[in-house]
């Protein structure tokens, strides 16, 4: 999976390629994501390609929230399609996660107020 | 726009040929069957405890982050350590931060949550703390719209059942029927009784105070995904049943092995031993839950009546062929890497010539037309070479040996194995021909993996049974007739055992290692061996006929 990756400030932007995230590709999101997934990192997950996630796809971007969340750092979302966010709003994960509409958004709700 | 129907399986291999199941994602559009729980206050007996801060408040902090806690809630800690409100909430928050079994700490969530936790310092027997509980309880449901419902939760020394019980009764804090001043349930941690005689007064004592539909027995194994799953799996693939009786299935093994040894819990252990400690509630529930008839419904009775069904049918051991069904074991000390690791007899709190048996093994007959003659082989201990809990169901051999002019000379059964730790999943064992020019018959493995198909959540047990518990829903709860059935049949084996105790040839197994060659004997005399891991076994080429 290629993932695209963009440094805003010290918030690392992580774009997830194609429509879908599910039990073909979630083992290869969560190894390749896994580097960026530093103590204290500040991740953006950029979701707005992403038309379909499964359980197992859903199962591996919250590896990655407890990931961090353990190490210090944190992980928000951003540009959920209206499918996405049904998921996760069916499986009650939209309050466990920082959900914004726009990369900017979400990046700058890393900012000290 | 990607279809929401199907998500193929990823290839997935244990060092085995291997072929993934295709597993099907969730539907947006299918019913989503969580109903609302009644808003009510939850009260911990011993909340200063372990299980509580361990177990229960971390639950109950993922059914918030969830927004799945009834409307109205709160939680009173009971327990003698002197704290209040607040010093509970800072220890709870301490606990919650570094549990494994949260979904994720966040304050803000945590914050949302935290102000529903209270605490008063009381001891158990003393008639002032269920006065101040009643006083607090009537204060919540104006704080807190619980609306006079109760939710009292043991996690006490079941020494301390009986007197709790009782005191809520004497103190007006129990209504027997829900009415308007709410209804009373009462949540009951294992062990339910030392033996069918103990069983049977703790219960008489609680149904002095409660009905029989407002005890809720918990055994959080149960409440575990991979359990639960054993009914999807029976009765959710119409494939399965046919072949789910004593025309296809010759045994099933049902193994819960530790690494472990008994730690800390020595004590404990010393008065329970193996077959108290595992077989009385958790192998058996495992056994009813592969051996039950379909149940017309998943809630209400239902199971739980299919499931009482199949412990009266396991036939009674008798003290003639104790010897032929029954084994038991100790482990002793071991050198392993130039460590010494302790026999049961040196560990904290046991005593130097205990004859507690810490491994145990036992052969059930289930005397029904489903089971006719298919042996259930149970067993459990601790320091054993892994932890493990699965339960393998093996299937009758061909009855035509087809292959018989070739190098291929026996085919092997079919196994499924259902995991329930660790590896969660379920894998089907079959044949299938090696390629090349001779025929040779390999066994490979179709693997469902729970791992990969819904990605790794934390655990889940006590959030589904504190869930059911306030919704008012039984079914993955211990029935009375169950627990009692199931003492009814250890009972001949306990006694035996208790009378024979200066008999015994303890340690009989070294750690690390299977239990005791008995336990093998009660198998290699059926002509059948214990399924020790999950992997298949090295292939060898043999001579035809050799």
């Amino acid at each position: 999976m290629e993932l695209a990756i963009e440094k805003m400030d010290d918030v690392t932007v992580v774009i997830l390629p194609g429509e879908e995230l599910d039990a073909n590709n979630a083992k290869e999101f969560k190894g390749d994501v896994g580097p960026l997934l530093q103590p204290q990192a500040k991740v953006v997950l950029d979701l707005s390609q992403l038309r379909f996630v499964d359980s197992s796809g859903l199962g591996s971007i919250l590896s990655c929230l407890r990931q961090l969340n353990a190490a210090g750092g944190d992980l928000k979302l951003c540009g959920m399609s209206k499918p996405v966010r049904a998921l996760f709003e069916l499986v009650r994960m939209h309050r466990i996660f920082d959900i914004y509409t726009t990369r900017d958004e979400a990046v700058h709700a890393f900012q000290p107020e | 726009m990607a279809s929401n129907d199907t998500t193929p399986g990823m290839s997935h291999t244990h060092g085995t040929p291997t072929v993934t199941a295709q597993v099907e994602g969730p539907k947006l559009s299918g019913p989503f069957l969580l109903r609302p729980a009644d808003s009510c206050a939850l009260v911990i007996f011993g909340a200063s405890g372990d299980l509580t801060s361990r177990k229960l408040i971390p639950a109950l902090y993922n059914l918030s982050c969830q927004e799945l806690l009834p409307p109205g809630f709160a939680v009173l800690g009971f327990a003698l350590s002197p704290m209040n409100d607040e010093s509970f909430r800072e220890h709870m928050c301490q606990r919650v931060k570094n549990s494994p079994e949260v979904l994720v700490f966040r304050q803000k969530l945590w914050d949302e949550f935290v102000h529903m936790l209270h605490y008063i310092t009381a001891d158990f027997a003393d008639a002032a703390g269920y006065q101040q509980l009643g006083q607090r309880l009537h204060e919540m449901d104006q704080e807190h719209g619980t609306h006079g419902n109760r939710l009292f939760y043991l996690a006490t020394s079941p020494s301390f059942y009986a007197p709790i019980a009782k005191n809520l009764a004497h103190h007006g804090l129990v209504s027997r029927r829900s009415g308007t001043a709410g209804w009373t349930r009462i949540i009951v941690e294992k062990p339910f009784g030392h033996d069918l005689e103990s069983a049977r007064r703790l219960d008489k004592v609680i149904h002095t105070v409660f009905d029989e539909e407002q005890v809720y027995r918990i055994d959080h194994y149960l409440g575990k995904e991979t359990v639960q799953n054993i009914l999807a799996f029976r009765f959710a693939n119409s494939i399965i049943e046919p072949i789910w009786n004593r025309h296809y299935i010759d045994h099933v093994q049902i193994t819960a092995a530790e690494m472990l040894g008994v730690e800390h819990r020595g004590t404990y252990y010393e008065e329970a031993g193996c077959l108290r400690d595992m077989f009385q509630n958790h192998l058996f529930q495992l056994m009813a839950l592969v051996a039950m008839e379909p149940p017309v419904r998943h809630y209400g009775q239902s199971v739980r009546d299919r499931k009482a069904d199949v412990l009266r049918a396991v036939m009674p051991i008798s003290a003639q062929n104790l010897a032929e069904v029954a084994v038991r074991g100790q482990y002793g000390p071991v050198e392993r890497q130039g460590k010494r690791v302790p026999g049961y007899r040196q560990e904290p709190d046991v005593a130097p010539d205990s004859s507690t048996e810490t491994f145990a093994a036992l052969k059930l007959l289930i005397d029904n037309w489903r089971w006719a003659n298919v042996p259930f082989y149970l067993r459990s201990g601790k320091r054993l070479p892994q932890k493990l809990t699965l339960i393998a169901i093996e299937f009758k051999r061909v009855p035509h040996l087809f292959f018989s002019e070739t190098p291929q000379d026996q085919v092997e059964p079919n196994v499924l194995t259902i995991r329930l730790q660790p590896d969660e999943g379920i894998s089907l064992q079959l044949g299938a021909k090696m390629p090349g020019p001779e025929m040779y018959i390999r066994q490979m493995q179709m693997n469902f993996s729970y791992g990969d198909a819904f990605g790794e959540f934390p655990a889940t047990a006590y959030e589904t049974l504190l869930l059911d518990a306030m919704q008012g829903d039984q079914t993955l709860f211990n029935r009375s007739d169950a627990v009692e059935l199931s003492w009814q049949i250890l009972a001949p084996v306990l006694e035996a055992w208790q009378t024979t105790r200066a008999g015994t040839s303890f340690p009989n197994y070294a750690a690390g290692t299977w239990g005791p060659a008995l336990a093998d004997t009660l198998l290699a005399r059926d002509g059948r061996a214990w399924k020790n891991t999950t992997t298949l076994p090295r292939f060898y080429v043999t001579e035809a006929g050799s």
